[in-house]
């Protein structure tokens, strides 16, 4: 009996153990590839630089949220939204700990990763598809894409270059893709950020396409005009007008770019459009928190309702600017405010489809006209390049007559700017870099001056935390 | 030859008995030699009655015994016994298993009916991992909710069931949203970023766990309660499996604890009966917020405008308007129920067979819930090797549901914010859209929000007797669940109408193989159990959406203009264990067991794929020793001791690869992408607890009271953590295996017995489990707090702290609004009063951990009726209620403020809630501060519960019923909270499981008051 109990023991050890299987237990994942199948060939490299635009679209970089805060904290609109991190922004009462700020933080570093390791690693595929000249391009989109984040995240965390000539702290520099290894990089000068981003464009410049076989990529992915417009840029914030004045005469002698003969070219990739994040009804409507869209359109069709006019912008538009007829129209707004202003440029709030418009061939002629008259005071040919703007908008044309210095004329540049660009995210920058204050009116004059503390966001709480090396921001 | 086969049937049953349970065994042994010892004796008096618990039915085998003599019988199926005794008989001895030894004068009367109460009595088998032990003889630290301690309660979901009844365990109502998952913890939690719950194993069959739907309804994160689908009314029994003894046979999931349930079955040889429970009830809530009306808060803005020189709103058009949300989406809950089962034997053959529907409709607009259940039960002996048997439930639960908590869709939620002036309906009637703040009443009359679940969960298993005392079962079973959610959205609230749908399926199938060998002989009694199991199961989703539709009518997304998704994924893992238990027992006093589990998970990686885990425990039966033989005190001493390992996998299927993901978070002008999801950790491996228990065990005075008290110190390393990244590194977390942490603590389980007479008993219970968590250690990487301790944070207001809790609260401390200046302060970090908010000056404030937890019960009975009643508690924690910096925000003229905001400071001297609203200090009055953090110490009346069980004299001679009882029941009847307490309630866990967030609620739906009337009837 003992033996047979021994052996029917025995016999089911062995079976328990030889049943044991290894095949059973090694399962792979089924949505994901691992990083190396990622860069095991020129269609998935180019998969993940499309990840990167992706990316890109999303609401915490170029999919609203930064932009309504630079129009919102500056006087074009007013926020009457509920969203407490965002209304903190609007009264200049944002601490470190806020969650918006925080998370626009992490997705302009994740992006920013993603690029980084497409540019460490495409040089090492190895596969007869991906030419030398295509790497190059990959290689030279991902710089661009890592330039325009950078550039974003300066203007929102650093104080303007007119402030101490980049002398005050930007955000860390991070130009190698993470592979486990963790850094606490401190943060870079903002003279050290425009460097990199400078330095990124210049090199992406000659590998850049100067436009794609497909139209819609000519217009959302970088090409030598966005890189060019972003330079043009770049050196516009920086004071430095000859080379911004040159950079964007190379984006207008393309025959790619030209003004759109009125205003209905909003999302609908034209000639006006220089760089511009194209988004479909795929590409916004799961992650819940809107676009553009649901914060300028009513809750009557589908948004907040968060972003009216200010009554200053309406009064600087005047009533027959066609860019106030044509492209607002009157709603209640989020508090219950009935008949206030609100802007129809992105309509599509119930799907948030609405492209975001980066740069505009209009922003790259006032970029050029405003150097040329910081240069050369009241000139021709910045006239020309405001005057079709301003006809387009249903307005008189300037001549010299109109003014009597140079800087009339830029403040007037400037003027037109405004009311040109608005909901497009440049206002707040538009103003510091110039040395001026946020808001001219209301409580907030203080808070909101050239240099106040609280015109730039906080470098988010759980950074500092993590990192010692991170410098908190003034007033913070 | 029928005495041979007679005899050869009696020893095959005994030795089986043996296996099962001794106690049994002596029973029946006991009554042999009483049949005997009847035959023997001189018949001169003749005595009958029935013997039944308090609630009437029947005890079958109870045994009678005249004192101080062997003259005794047992009681048959229908309770009735007659006995001969002899005329100078003076007394009769009731003894049954689990009730109170009862003794009874024989008088004149030779007719008795008696009824027994329950008892502290440590006897009969507790169920254990992969087996039942005898709880006078386990070495392991478990606690048993029987199904008497939960009788009546008209709950959806069994985790209830535990809240105060268990020491060591707690459980967190984390909303009163129907459907709404809990937070369980046993013994603290024993992870950080790991799952936390514990693993629920339905009669053999672990159960899935996986998040099965859109964060809605339920608070986001917490997911939708695992167990929703499991019968109350079918559970016989719950069992928590504490200490490294009881929980390593679970091996890679039992750190958290294991909470076995078992479900009744149907007794061999038992008189086929019928039971057939219905119930009705409503609830309402416990709480609501006071928000301001029209003219308050119109008031209240202007005059912050003006105070602070903001441009004033006009609000002249809306000041006539007023709409009180917060009661407009509450209405009185309602719950109707009806259970019938039916169980019964016969020679060969047990089964159960339950039905059950249920349909409730909860205190919020739009939150419904219908559920019915079946279940099967049935065992078959085929012949003297095999026994046969199946445990099979199905169930569906369809619900309508309401959005997620933090969210403006959720009724309360948004009828909180929405601003007083607004009305739901145009002057036409007509719904309107009112903006993001959304108009819960119109999306509740007109929007599709529902979720259906089917779920399967069963076993069938057959066990063979291969030799006297060795068993082989093979088992087999699976847990097949699949959800259906379909949300469409009209066109009043997304222009042209949205629409999903989301089908998720998680199907788990395993087989168990335990040899299991007993021997006795003598002084000596053996145990061994050895076991391989193999349990895989796959998940699967289908994820579709469109959006523009030609009209309201088309309810489904194949009208939809857009297909704005389309989403599949699939993912798998497998677990392969082998596991064994020795069990050794000499002399009935000394005790020691060995339990070991190697398990193989395709979680980890191909390096570290495989675990160990084991446990040994000791116990010694003091009160079997020669010198307690001359004590009175103590009828039952055992003092148990145990240290063992047991582990956690929980951190999802790949965690330790480089991953790159595609679809549409990644896809770029209509072309596919990918984008890095997920860091590499290749040497990720197992999470570990280990745990050493001291018990000590007790029953005394005469077996009126139980004490039972455990020691505990749980240490768990190479903790699974979702160590935080530096954001510039691309990532925000990875997992790793980093640091330590300590739960140390004491369990107190007590029982007495305070009258028990044959008309009146009386009984109380306390439970209560002392906790003290300490973080030991983290990685060098971790962040520093400024008095230079590392953490790791979970929300923006706690963190885990070495040195400290892993739920402790750091922030800013609010001093109030000074009575001088009219100014709000709050206390820098040197705790002088300042005017400036800063991040810089949080310090730490109180955990979110309770110092301890527990309930007391109570259950008395009178003639026929009987009263129960349960109290839970929870002291020395802190929670923060995160709405209220929304309905305590000044500044914002966007949405509805509470009442509270007009307390405000007006003049020098005024001790006032809010500051002066000219203060700059007002601007900043509700960022995160002490001021939303609060005691979350409370007692609550969980459950008050009157029944009256029919006499038998009422219900007559009838042949129909033979039992009837109705009863009422009260929820939540009143809870003792905090002084000054604001918020709907504190009990909250707006995070759900997750460890490194607890104690904070964002809108919480707060607890259902709930009363019903129910009437039982045994047929």
């Amino acid at each position: 009996m003992k033996n047979k109990i021994l052996n029917i023991l025995a016999l089911f050890a062995v079976l328990a153990f030889f049943s044991s299987c290894e095949d059973r237990l090694a399962l792979e994942p089924e949505q994901s590839l691992s990083e190396d199948a990622a860069f095991a060939n020129a269609a998935a490299a180019e998969s993940v630089l499309l990840g990167v635009y992706s990316q890109a679209q999303l609401i915490e970089i170029f999919g609203s949220q930064p932009q309504i805060v630079e129009d919102y904290m500056s006087d074009n609109t007013n926020f009457v939204g509920s969203f407490p991190t965002l209304q903190e922004l609007n009264n200049f009462s944002a601490v470190a700990p806020n969650v918006s700020i925080q998370s626009w933080w992490q997705v302009h570093y994740r992006a920013i990763n993603a690029a980084n390791t497409l540019i460490e690693r495409v040089p090492g595929i190895d596969d007869p598809a991906l030419t030398a000249e295509r790497a190059a391009r990959i290689i030279a989109e991902a710089k661009f894409l890592r330039a325009i984040l950078y550039f974003h995240m300066v203007n929102l965390w650093g104080q303007p270059y007119a402030f101490d000539n980049g002398a005050s702290l930007g955000v860390p520099l991070v130009t190698e893709g993470f592979t486990g290894e963790i850094t606490l990089p401190a943060r870079s000068t903002v003279a050290e950020v425009h460097a990199q981003i400078r330095q990124d464009l210049v090199e992406a410049l000659p590998d850049l396409p100067a436009s794609y076989a497909n139209g819609a990529q000519t217009r959302g992915r970088a090409t030598q005009g966005a890189a060019n417009g972003y330079l043009g840029r770049l050196h516009l914030y920086r004071g430095e007008y000859a080379e911004a004045a040159q950079f964007s005469a190379e984006v207008l002698n393309s025959p790619l770019y030209a003004l759109a003969p009125d205003l209905s070219f909003y999302n609908q990739l034209t000639s006006e459009d220089v760089f511009t994040i194209v988004n479909s009804a795929i590409d916004n409507p799961r992650t819940g928190a809107g676009g553009w869209a649901s914060y300028h359109r009513p809750a009557s069709q589908g948004g907040r309702g968060d972003c009216p006019f200010t009554q200053d912008l309406v009064d600087a538009m005047g009533p027959d600017d066609l860019r106030l007829t044509q492209l607002s129209d009157l709603v209640t707004d989020a508090a219950g405010n009935a008949g206030v202003r609100m802007t129809t440029k992105f309509p599509d709030a119930a799907t948030n489809a609405d492209n975001a418009p980066l740069m505009r061939v209009a922003e790259v002629m006032l970029n050029r006209a405003e150097a040329l008259a910081e240069l050369n005071g009241v000139n021709q040919e910045s006239l020309d390049l405001v005057n079709p703007i301003r006809e387009r908008a249903g307005l008189s044309v300037w001549t010299t007559a109109d003014f009597t210095s140079g800087a009339e004329f830029v403040e007037a540049i400037l003027e037109e700017r405004r009311k040109e660009l608005c909901f497009e995210g440049h206002r707040r920058c538009d103003l510091l870099r110039r040395g001026k204050g946020l808001r001219s009116e209301g409580p907030f004059v203080e808070a909101a001056a050239f240099g106040a503390p609280r015109t730039i966001l906080p470098i988010p709480q759980r950074e500092i935390d993590i990192n010692p090396n991170l410098v908190q921001n003034a007033g913070y | 030859l029928s005495f041979y086969f007679f005899k050869f049937t009696l020893i095959c049953f005994t030795k089986y008995l043996i296996t099962k349970s001794a106690n049994m065994k002596k029973l029946l042994l006991l009554s042999f030699f009483l049949m005997l010892g009847s035959l023997a004796a001189i018949a001169q008096r003749s005595l009958t009655g029935n013997v039944t618990d308090e609630k009437g039915e029947p005890l079958i085998g109870a045994n009678v015994v005249v004192k101080g003599t062997t003259t005794g019988t047992l009681t048959d199926v229908d309770g009735n016994f007659r006995l001969t005794v002899s005329e100078d008989a003076k007394t009769l001895v009731f003894t049954y298993t689990g009730f109170t030894t009862q003794e009874v004068e024989i008088g004149a009367s030779n007719v008795f009916s008696v009824s027994l109460a329950e008892g502290v009595l440590l006897e009969g088998a507790v169920v254990v991992g992969y087996a039942e032990q005898e709880k006078r003889f386990t070495t392991q630290a478990v606690s048993t909710i029987g199904s008497e301690k939960f009788r009546d309660w008209p709950v959806m979901s069994p985790q209830q069931l535990l809240q105060g009844q268990a020491a060591g365990v707690q459980m967190v109502n984390s909303s009163g949203l129907l459907g709404a998952n809990s937070v369980i913890r046993i013994r603290g939690a024993a992870s950080l970023s790991a799952g936390g719950n514990p693993l629920f194993v339905v009669d053999g069959v672990p159960l899935n766990d996986n998040n099965m739907s859109q964060t809605q309804g339920a608070p986001a994160g917490s997911g939708l309660n695992p167990l929703m689908n499991i019968n109350p009314n079918d559970i016989e029994s719950m069992t928590v499996l504490k200490d490294a003894a009881a929980v390593s046979i679970y091996g890679s999931r039992g750190a958290n604890g294991v909470i076995l349930i078992t479900t009744k079955k149907g007794k061999k040889g038992e008189k086929t009966s019928i039971n057939l429970d219905m119930f009705t009830g409503f609830s309402d809530p416990t709480n609501l917020e006071q928000m301001m009306n029209t003219e308050q808060f119109t008031d209240f803005v202007n005059g912050y405008q003006s105070a602070q020189g903001l441009p004033v709103t006009d609000y002249s058009s809306v000041r006539g308007d007023y709409f009180d949300w917060p009661t407009n989406v509450v209405r009185t809950g309602r719950q109707n129920s009806a259970n019938l089962s039916i169980r019964g034997g016969s020679e060969k053959t047990s089964f159960f067979v339950a039905g059950n529907f249920m349909r409730e409709s909860g205190f919020t607009i739009g939150n419904e819930a219908d559920s019915y259940n079946g279940r099967f039960n049935f065992e078959h002996e085929a012949n003297r090797f095999v026994t046969v048997g199946a445990n099979v439930n199905v169930s569906s639960v369809d619900m309508n549901r309401i959005g997620v908590e933090n969210n403006t869709a959720a009724p309360l939620t948004s009828s909180y914010l929405q601003l007083p002036f607004v009305l739901p309906r145009d002057a036409n009637g007509a719904f309107v859209n009112t903006g993001f703040i959304q108009n819960v009443i119109a999306r509740e009359a007109l929007n599709i929000n529902r979720y259906n679940t089917r779920r399967f969960v069963g076993n069938v298993y057959a066990t063979f007797n291969l030799a006297p005392g060795l068993t082989f079962r093979t088992d087999w079973g699976a847990d097949q669940f699949g959800t259906s959610e379909k949300s469409r959205t009209v066109d009043l609230f997304t222009p042209g109408g949205s629409a999903y749908r989301d089908l998720r399926t998680d199907n788990k199938w395993l087989s168990t193989n335990t040899l299991n060998y007993t021997i006795e002989k003598g002084d000596h009694a053996f145990n061994a159990l050895a076991g391989y199991a193999y349990e895989t199961a796959r998940f699967e989703q289908v994820f579709i959406a469109g959006a523009g539709f030609a009209s309201d009518g088309l309810p489904n997304i194949s009208s939809a203009a857009t297909p704005t998704s389309t989403d599949e994924t699939g993912t798998e893992w497998s677990l392969e264990s082998q596991f064994i238990r020795l069990n050794y027992r000499l002399k009935n006093k000394y005790l020691i067991e060995v339990n070991g589990r190697r398990d193989g998970s395709s979680r980890f990686g191909a390096d570290n794929r495989y675990g160990l885990f084991g446990a040994a425990s000791l116990g010694w039966i003091i009160s079997e020793e020669a010198f307690m033989k001359n004590q009175n005190f103590f009828n039952f001493l055992k003092f148990t001791a145990s240290v063992g390992t047991a582990g956690n996998d929980r951190i999802g299927n790949f965690t330790s690869l480089a991953l790159y993901g595609g679809g549409v978070d990644a896809d770029y002008l209509g072309q596919a992408g990918l984008r890095p999801t997920q860091v590499p950790f290749p040497a990720l491996r197992w999470e570990e607890s280990r745990q050493i228990d001291l018990g000590l065990s007790m029953i005394f005075l005469n077996n009126r009271m139980s004490l039972d008290v455990n020691l505990y110190d749980k240490f768990t390393y190479n903790m699974l953590l979702s160590n935080p990244l530096p954001f510039t590194t691309g990532f925000a977390s990875r997992q790793e295996n980093v640091g330590e942490m300590s739960n140390r603590g004491i369990d107190i389980d007590f029982n007495v017995n305070l009258i028990n007479k044959s008309d009146m008993s009386w009984s109380v219970g306390f439970n209560a489990g002392f906790l003290r968590n300490e973080l030991l250690n983290l990685p060098e990487s971790a962040a520093l707090d400024p008095f230079e301790n590392p953490f790791i944070p979970g929300s923006a207001a706690q963190r885990a702290v070495v040195g400290r809790t892993i739920n402790e609260f750091f922030m800013v401390r609010a001093n109030g609004v000074n009575p001088q200046t009219g100014d709000f302060e709050w206390l820098d970090v040197d705790g002088n009063p300042t005017t400036t908010y800063s991040a810089n000056d949080r310090v730490y404030v109180g955990s979110a951990i309770p110092k301890f937890v527990g309930g007391v019960n109570t259950n008395f009975t009178y003639k026929n009726f009987d009263v129960n009643a349960l109290f839970n508690f929870t002291y020395g924690n802190m929670v923060l209620i995160d709405g209220l910096r929304f309905t305590e925000n000044i500044l914002s003229p966007g949405f509805n403020k509470s009442t509270a905001l007009l307390d405000q400071w007006t003049e020098v001297g005024d001790e006032a809630f809010v500051p002066n609203l000219a203060s700059p200090t007002a601007r900043f009055f509700n960022q995160p501060s002490t001021l939303q953090l609060q005691d979350g110490s409370f007692i609550r009346l969980r459950n008050l519960n009157i029944g009256y069980t029919v006499p038998q004299k009422i219900l007559g001679n009838q042949e129909v019923i033979r039992s009837a009882r109705i009863y009422a029941m009260g929820q939540n009847l009143f809870l003792i909270k905090a002084k000054d307490f604001r918020g709907p309630d504190p009990e909250v866990s707006a995070n759900g499981t997750n460890n490194l967030v607890q104690g904070e609620s964002f809108f919480a739906l707060p607890q259902a008051r709930v009363f019903t009337v129910g009437v039982n009837f045994g047929f």
